[in-house]
């Protein structure tokens, strides 16, 4: 699969903090990556680094393999900040018009532009309300729009579901997942919700600064090496995680082995996975 | 710079009602302070310094109204300038800088609304000022309102780029709300609204000569007082004509040296190239950081 995304060792203090640390992935074209990590983790800064809000203090950022493009690179990037920033006292669609206004981008390409992601994302009904009046999800849907008006390759959402209740959620999801489908688009999307992760096919895990993980969804669940036993005794059952079996038959053995019934191997969530390994030991 | 961002801008202002009508307020607010509490202090003042004229209360009228004019530009300003701060708070800002817009030309679009809108607002209440002159005094000059417009429009490019540079600093809503009053009541001491600039103490007159509004506001008060002046002072000896230029703010001193005419537009015009200094360095160390 082609990456249409290089973060090469992005490095950033603030204060003598460590922000990033060596921070490198690749994002393939199309996919749906999910960026995770704790709060403080570095995830923000990350993204104002991307849509160069902030200077990083080493490393680069290379889209669509264009290492010589000094331009920036508001056109190839779209991005849904956590935050709405569309204006309360005007009308979604002149919300949408001031925000394409300051684009290189022609006054009729513009307008057929916004018209055509009102009719895509489903907006009829609310493209004249006023901002204020949306609900939540007309809201984040609106955003998402406004971050898609110049076409641009990769849509970056900063926790784009946070605050809204999971009906919304799953409606602000369907019009991310139909944009990846249908107009082929690579969603890059930080999130709190562990399980929005499954929606990705990419999965990037940062913590204090530091990437943990990079890859397929897949091969975090089968590489991680963090095993689950179901232990089964006479009166009741739990599980446990551990690094290995070794580890776990350790934990076995220092329990009253007359009472275990069973002991099997359970499928691991991407939950347990993700909190193996940010948390502290 | 970005016309789209200027009208979004305007378009804010308008869409809500308060802002206009707050922005008339206070000037109203001003007036009335003038006419209630100042206007009869200060026409006697200039009795007891000697000068018995009928003009006196023109004189007081066109003096306080300049200053008026400059307070109330320096004033609504401030409208824009709270679109600015919760624009910053609300991370509309980031959403602008995401664009292919500067953000140097971001931040002119809202100095530049910002003198538009204080411009039409204090031209607006100027119109009213003059038809005052017009109906009780039957004195009308075009000439004295061309030069007026022409300073009303210098003084808000001023007062519009030192506020922006002190706005920069401000983060959330609660501390620009504390700097708005603070800075409506400063301005009237600094520009000798309240009390004129011939009555505090040297070292006091010497900061006030380096504010730049306290500058536009004597000029102003030359151009509107001109006529009248001459006319007050034909009958006093040549040395007593700078009490009421002094005491009044008319003429302005830095320790015993009258400034010229020139000097005070030299002045204002290179405060004006160093604010712009000021606030592209601002923009660029405060966006790098």
């Amino acid at each position: 699969m082609n990456n249409i995304l290089r973060v090469n060792n992005i490095n950033k203090k603030i204060k003598k903090m460590e922000i990033l640390k060596n921070v490198t992935f690749k994002i393939p074209k199309g996919s749906i990556f999910a960026f995770l990590g704790p709060n403080g983790a570095g995830k923000s800064t990350l993204i104002g680094i991307l849509v160069e809000l902030i200077k990083p203090n080493s490393g680069e950022i290379v889209i669509e393999n264009n290492k010589d493009n000094k331009e920036k690179n508001y056109s190839k990037i779209g991005i849904v900040f956590q935050d709405n920033t569309l204006d309360d006292d005007l009308t979604v669609y002149d919300n949408l018009v001031i925000r394409g206004s300051l684009y290189k981008i022609d006054k009729n390409k513009l307008k057929n532009n916004i018209i055509k992601i009102i009719e895509l994302l489903n907006m009829e009904d609310f493209a004249t309300k006023k901002y204020s009046e949306c609900s939540g999800g007309q809201k984040r849907i609106a955003m998402i729009a406004r971050a898609i008006i110049v076409e641009p390759s990769i849509l970056i959402l900063d926790e784009p579901t946070t605050a809204l209740d999971p009906k919304i959620r799953k409606t602000v999801w369907d019009v991310i997942l139909k944009l990846n489908k249908e107009k082929n688009m690579t969603i890059f999307f930080s999130s709190h919700y562990l399980e929005e992760a499954y929606y990705a096919n990419h999965i990037c895990i940062l913590n204090k600064g530091k990437i943990l993980f990079e890859g397929e969804t897949e091969k975090l669940l089968n590489k991680s090496g963090i095993k689950k036993l179901i232990i089964k005794e006479r009166k009741n059952s739990f599980e446990i995680l551990v690094d290995s079996i070794k580890d776990g038959l350790n934990y076995i053995n220092s329990r009253n082995l007359s009472n275990v019934v069973s002991i099997s191997l359970g499928d691991i969530s991407l939950e347990e996975v993700f909190l193996e390994m940010t948390e502290e030991k | 710079m970005s016309l789209a961002l200027i009208k979004r801008h305007l378009k804010i202002f308008v869409k809500k009602p308060g802002n206009i009508l707050l922005s008339l307020l206070s000037s109203i607010v001003i007036l009335s302070l003038y006419f209630l509490f100042i206007r009869d202090f200060t026409i006697k003042a200039v009795s007891d310094y000697g000068f018995a004229s009928n003009m006196n209360d023109l004189f007081v009228d066109r003096l306080m109204t300049s200053g008026l004019l400059v307070v109330i530009g320096a004033t609504s300003i401030l409208a824009i300038v709270s679109i600015f701060i919760n624009d910053k708070c609300r991370g509309i800002l980031k959403d602008f800088y995401v664009t292919s817009v500067s953000k140097i030309n971001i931040i002119y679009t809202y100095i530049i609304s910002s003198i538009i809108v204080s411009t039409l607002l204090t031209l607006f209440v100027y119109f009213f000022v003059e038809l005052f002159f017009k109906v009780y005094y039957e004195y009308f000059s075009i000439t004295e309102i061309i030069n007026s417009c022409q300073l009303i429009i210098i003084s808000n490019i001023i007062s519009s780029n030192l506020i922006f540079i002190i706005a920069m600093f401000i983060n959330n809503i609660t501390s620009f709300s504390t700097f708005e009053t603070l800075y409506g009541v400063i301005i009237g001491f600094f520009t000798g609204v309240y009390i004129p600039i011939g009555y505090y103490p040297v070292i006091i007159k010497n900061i006030f000569f380096f504010f730049p509004l306290t500058q536009t506001t004597s000029i102003l008060r030359q151009i509107n007082t001109n006529q009248i002046t001459t006319n007050i002072l034909k009958n006093y000896q040549k040395e007593t004509h700078n009490i009421l230029y002094e005491i009044f703010g008319i003429h302005l001193k830095f320790n015993d040296n009258i400034i010229t005419l020139n000097n005070q537009f030299l002045f204002i015009f290179i405060t004006i190239i160093v604010l712009q200094i000021i606030t592209v360095i601002l923009i660029e160390y405060k966006e790098d950081h």
